[in-house]
């Protein structure tokens, strides 16, 4: 690993106008930036309050059907709060997508990697860290939501994520080792903009959209997660979308299992695991940076390719938010890794297919059920 | 690990288990769902049971067994004599008659169990032994002696004659006449006149069947060894059985009865009809199937066939409970069978499956050309494996998923840009691609807006694997769809259904006995 100091690096290296967010809706932005850190919060939170109440059925050895039920309640309010989390965090990637962001951020993270070596991305954030506590920044995260108490409770996230980003082949990539895997897990990270390398490349690449329709609107749709080998690579739009499914899928896991069988007293068999921690800090933290970053536009917006200072921040502010929105995405890389079969190799594609007509079609089954006997060995198809 | 969570479950009476109907509680008197540590539970109505017995029954032509003869060749005792009605007794020189032993309207009279659950409102009590060795039910019947007289047929181009006005008895045959062998009684041939009635109990034992190769099962009544009560006020009736002549009518209507193999249980075959081919191809894990008898809420009796898989033995039967909740079939089943089952329907109905369809797509721009918002002609082929069945939890409180994994072809035939011009250089998007493939079944959210029917191949492929879910019997049954009710629980890993039978044409039992 590394031991050169990333941000001294980028300064060295990779010295650059600061990033345009261009054209954004800075008033949405803004607003679903603060939305997103307030559900962060509130997960956080029930985090906490959820293993202060394994606590404390375990050492009553048994907790009332009452508790059961404050417990569940607190959990459907999780869930709200996890689904306009996720929301929040697409809408903003959403607005990123349709910006030269992220070909300015591949290329010069890109560029300081090829210096710096690979990076730790806790160390990442401790640079971050270190600007975003500094006199002159720190009201200025503050203001965008990133209080001294998130960025506790980020810290202590991330000190599970034992993830590296680097540069391999031409391309930035998440790494994690799996306890257990020889091999480490790496995904690519792509800018958007690509060529369309196949059919399925060309169908996947519409599915975010609908992914933010979902969340925005509350839609009862299914939306899964499947590893697959052999994809090439993510874009940071994948990424959120695959984040904001397995945090929702595990959530929902977790709301089953206490309705079903109640509330377990131990974290391990709890579908809430560690990972929808490192899912919500991924996808809060990059909401935090992009209206960070977006403060640092002048207005009106420079003309293409024109260089121009900070309107209002301090240089290392905005280079701050820059390394905090590329971190968000490696840190939801490395979520992806994480939540993969067996920490393979593994790669995802969202997957949604729309809900309904099954119950048309149990009327439809029991129209033919005579035909479904041990005289007919295929059945027939339905009428019409 | 099964047991611990179903201990776990029934700790928990106020948010225990599957839910009969989402936003309900899952009380015991609900109809609480618990594997108990098995890998499926089925439970049978006597409703149900009276329907599978009646259906067998006819299956093996023993549905009204009888024997008859030549009446003059019968030493009819006089209290039978005497129950022959004048009008008939007057023809009986002139026409053919036969005397005729006859067993009607079969019912289930009395369940004999081992070990009998014995339900309470606070849960399971301790199993109570009621000194049978083996399982055995009481078939009860209503024993006829009839004077039976051929039916008449006529020969193409004849006609009846009729008596002439004032005159008693049936029609005059024509000259040629078609009757059935006595040998072979038919319901259809014969006009009977009922002379006297008894009631009889056949007890038959019934034991599991369970078929390996074809990966199904089911109990049987096997009636080899059966002893007939015959118990009647009428004298006639035992007037006629003390004698030689009824003694043999009466073996004679019993004996294809003694070898018929008549089902109680309907049979219940996990992956639908498959044959051993494709059951060894799909390397189904052997069943070993235990049966209980449970009672409802009501008194009524349940059989319960409890289902593990292979050498597994978690199950444990006192922790069963009845789960009917007055319907007529439940089935609950883990992921262990349901996985291979939709996996072996899925490779029978899914195979050489392909679609074809027209969607818009968004073409981004590269190399300098700009981007087109188009239509594209895609082929998609089903593969015929089925990869990973699972239970996801769903975000609402309309059941959870069922997530089947497959794989699918997908190739692209036709573009067409935003003008309607085909684009004949595909570039590598003319590359058939491999695509992971979702299909995510919520039986029970009646509240889901019902999407464009699916083509019909793809219905055809989903209506299997409903069946598979909800209907796993071979048996043809009637059943009322307005009652399919169930859950799945992404916790428990487990899919639970219930039905009833239509109401028309099912005669529930009147009568009989539960031995509790």
């Amino acid at each position: 690993m590394s031991k050169t100091n990333f941000m001294t690096a980028f300064h060295a290296h990779a010295r650059m106008p600061h990033p345009h967010l261009h054209p954004v809706n800075r008033a949405t932005l803004h607003a679903d930036s603060a939305l997103a850190v307030a559900k962060a919060k509130g997960l956080m939170a029930y985090q906490q309050y959820l293993a202060a109440a394994r606590e404390v059925k375990a050492r009553r050895a048994g907790v009332s059907a009452s508790f059961e039920r404050t417990v569940l309640a607190q959990a459907v309010q999780a869930q709200g709060d996890l689904q306009a989390l996720c929301g929040a965090a697409l809408r903003v990637t959403q607005q990123i997508n349709q910006t030269d962001f992220w070909g300015q951020i591949f290329t010069h993270v890109g560029a300081t990697l090829d210096k710096a070596g690979p990076q730790h991305l806790g160390q990442l954030w401790s640079e971050a860290l270190q600007t975003i506590q500094k006199h002159d920044s720190a009201q200025v995260f503050a203001n965008a939501g990133l209080t001294s108490d998130l960025t506790d409770a980020i810290t202590g996230v991330m000190a599970n994520v034992d993830a590296t980003l680097a540069k391999k082949n031409g391309t930035l990539t998440v790494q994690i080792t799996v306890p257990g895997n020889k091999e480490p897990s790496a995904i690519s990270l792509l800018a958007p903009g690509r060529p369309v390398m196949g059919v399925t490349d060309l169908l996947r690449a519409q599915q975010f959209d609908s992914i933010v329709s979902v969340f925005t609107n509350n839609e009862p749709a299914y939306l899964d997660v499947v590893a697959v080998p052999g994809v090439a690579g993510y874009e940071p739009a994948d990424l959120t979308g695959v984040a904001s499914i397995l945090a929702r899928q595990r959530l929902a896991d977790h709301v089953r299992k206490l309705q079903d069988t109640g509330l377990a007293t131990y974290q391990g068999q709890d579908p809430l695991s560690a990972l929808i921690g490192i899912l919500i800090v991924g996808l809060a933290v990059g909401a935090v940076a992009a209206v960070v970053l977006a403060g640092c536009d002048p207005q009106p917006p420079p003309e293409p390719g024109e260089v121009v200072g900070s309107p209002d921040y301090p240089e290392a502010v905005c280079v701050a938010a820059f390394i905090l929105l590329m971190l968000a995405t490696a840190v939801l890389g490395a979520a992806a890794l994480l939540a993969g079969s067996g920490g393979s190799a593994a790669a995802f594609i969202l997957g949604e297919v729309a809900l309904g007509g099954y119950s048309a079609l149990l009327v439809d089954l029991v129209n033919h059920f005579p035909r479904f006997s041990a005289f007919s060995p295929t059945a027939p198809p339905p009428s019409g | 690990m099964a047991l611990s969570m179903t201990e776990s479950i029934l700790g928990l009476s106020g948010l225990t288990g599957m839910r009969a109907n989402p936003g309900t509680l899952g009380t015991p008197q609900a109809g609480a769902v618990s594997l108990a540590g098995f890998d499926a539970v089925i439970q049978v109505s006597r409703r149900l049971m009276q329907a599978v017995v009646e259906q067998s029954l006819s299956v093996n032509n023993v549905d009204a067994p009888g024997a008859m003869a030549p009446w003059n060749s019968v030493a009819l005792p006089a209290s039978v004599l005497a129950a022959i009605p004048p009008r008939v007794r007057n023809v009986l020189s002139i026409v053919p008659a036969y005397v005729e032993v006859r067993l009607v309207e079969p019912y289930l009279a009395a369940f004999h169990w081992p070990q009998t659950i014995v339900i309470s409102p606070t849960g399971p009590a301790a199993p109570h032994v009621v000194g049978h060795q083996s399982p055995s039910v009481d078939l009860g019947w209503q024993l006829q002696i009839n004077l039976a007289q051929p039916r008449l047929t006529l020969t193409p181009g004849e006609t009846a004659r009729t008596l002439p006005a004032g005159s008693f008895g049936p029609p005059i045959p024509p000259r040629a006449v078609n009757v059935a062998p006595p040998a072979a009684p038919n319901t259809d041939s014969y006009d009977r006149t009922t002379l006297a009635t008894a009631s009889v109990t056949m007890p038959a034992t019934a034991y599991i069947d369970v078929n390996t190769k074809q990966w199904c099962f089911g109990v049987n009544l096997d009636f080899s060894a059966t002893s007939p009560t015959i118990t009647s006020g009428d004298t006639a009736v035992t007037d006629f059985l003390t004698t030689g002549d009824g003694k043999n009518l009466c073996d004679g209507a019993l004996a294809p009865l003694k070898v018929a193999v008549v089902q109680l249980t309907p049979e219940v075959a996990p992956g639908g009809s498959l044959s051993a081919t494709a059951a060894q191809a799909g390397g189904m894990t052997p069943f070993s199937v235990q049966d209980i008898l449970l009672s409802d809420a009501n008194g009524n009796p349940v059989i319960c066939l409890c289902v593990h898989l292979g050498s597994a033995s978690g199950g444990v039967a006192r922790l069963v409970q009845p789960f009917l909740n007055f319907d007529d079939f439940a089935y609950a089943v883990s992921t262990s069978v349901l996985s291979p089952a939709l996996k072996a329907r899925w490779a029978i109905a899914a195979a050489g499956l392909a679609n074809v369809a027209i969607v818009p797509v968004d073409i981004p721009p590269s190399d300098g050309n700009a981007g087109f918002t188009g239509t594209a002609r895609l082929r998609t082929t089903f593969s015929n494996k089925l990869d990973d069945v699972s239970m996801r939890a769903a975000a609402d409180n309309g059941g959870d998923t069922i997530r089947l994994l497959s794989s699918m072809t997908v190739q692209l035939l036709q573009l067409w840009d935003s003008t309607g011009k085909q684009v004949t250089d595909l570039g590598p998007l003319a590359q058939p691609a491999e695509s992971p493939l979702v299909v995510p079944i919520r039986l029970f959210d009646k509240d889901a807006a019902d999407g464009a029917a699916p083509p019909a191949g793809v219905a055809n492929l989903l209506v299997q694997l409903l069946a598979t879910m909800v209907y796993p019997l071979l048996n043809p049954l009637p059943i009322d769809p307005t009652t399919i009710s169930g859950y799945a629980s992404a916790a428990l890993q487990t899919l639970a259904v219930r039905w009833s039978l239509t109401k028309a044409n099912i005669v529930a039992p009147t009568s009989g006995v539960f031995e509790a």
